[in-house]
């Protein structure tokens, strides 16, 4: 490990560096913000297409399937029905044979 | 919270972690560069390009600390500077050609402290003049500045000691005077 000589460095301290200038970290900040906008805006909008995409093909994966239509087997046939005026019932009795 | 997590926050868009981390580092890069280059505004440079090289995602959690990842690539954006004003590379010899003909307590005659200390390092030979700027000026540990500028620990220790007995000998005058 190199001593330090603190003589030599009590003398090389005599020349003390400027300060920055404002204008330095306005061009920092605009060179930083010029190249944020176009980094984030990117992400999001991948993200956002990810989504969509995910939600289409889970949409479509899960969606219930379309059943047919149930049709129920009748042996009665109603051809020629009338319904009797006044709902009168008469029974009609039939030979039998 | 570490500097790799505040890393992460910031990436996500956090605001306030990219705060942090600016208001940590700035001031510390900004003189590294000050004192390599001597110019305000390229230090300034230097540093808004460090920081836009970190939040582009240049930084690799896996392949060290963010600390040393500022520091050597500010040291880099530093050396291409340099390339590109036609200035020599940075090296680890003294360039007898520059050296300065006047002794040290000529310059302590013509200069404040502050200015001969400004001299002495910059006619430092490269390689070891951002050695001392990183351990005298920013405190960082010998195995740090080897990672940070890509050299074994021994090849540092070595410039250090080379660079410290050059400032001894040129700044003897203004340490005696104080």
């Amino acid at each position: 490990m190199m001593e330090r000589d603190h003589e030599l460095n009590k003398v090389l301290r005599t020349w003390a560096a400027p300060e920055t200038g404002k204008g330095l970290d306005a061009r920092v900040w605009k060179s930083y913000r010029q190249s944020k906008p176009a980094r984030s805006g990117n992400a999001r909008w991948w993200m956002a297409a990810a989504a969509a995409v995910v939600l289409v093909v889970s949409a479509a994966h899960f969606r219930p399937p379309v059943q047919a239509p149930v049709r129920l087997a009748s042996s009665t046939n109603v051809h020629g029905y009338r319904p009797l005026p006044n709902g009168t019932i008469t029974v009609v009795k039939g030979k039998r044979q | 919270m570490t500097d790799e997590l505040l890393f992460e926050q910031s990436r996500r868009g956090e605001d306030a972690a990219f705060r942090s981390l600016y208001e940590k580092y700035r001031d510390p890069l900004f003189r590294f560069a000050w004192r390599m280059t001597g110019s305000v505004e390229t230090a300034e440079d230097l540093t808004h390009d460090c920081f836009v090289s970190l939040f582009r995602g240049s930084f690799d959690p896996k392949r060290g600390a963010l600390r040393t990842f500022l520091y050597a690539s500010i040291r880099n954006l530093s050396r291409k500077q340099w390339r590109d004003a036609g200035a020599e590379e940075l090296t680890d010899e003294a360039d007898l050609s520059e050296a300065a003909s006047d002794g040290p307590l000529d310059l302590l005659i013509s200069c404040e402290t502050a200015d001969a200390v400004r001299i002495a390092v910059a006619a430092l030979p490269g390689l070891q003049r951002e050695v001392i700027i990183l351990f005298e000026y920013e405190d960082l540990s010998l195995d740090e500045i080897a990672r940070i500028t890509g050299v074994e620990t021994g090849a540092v220790k070595s410039r250090l000691h080379r660079a410290r007995k050059t400032l001894r000998k040129t700044l003897a005058p203004a340490k005696v005077s104080k």
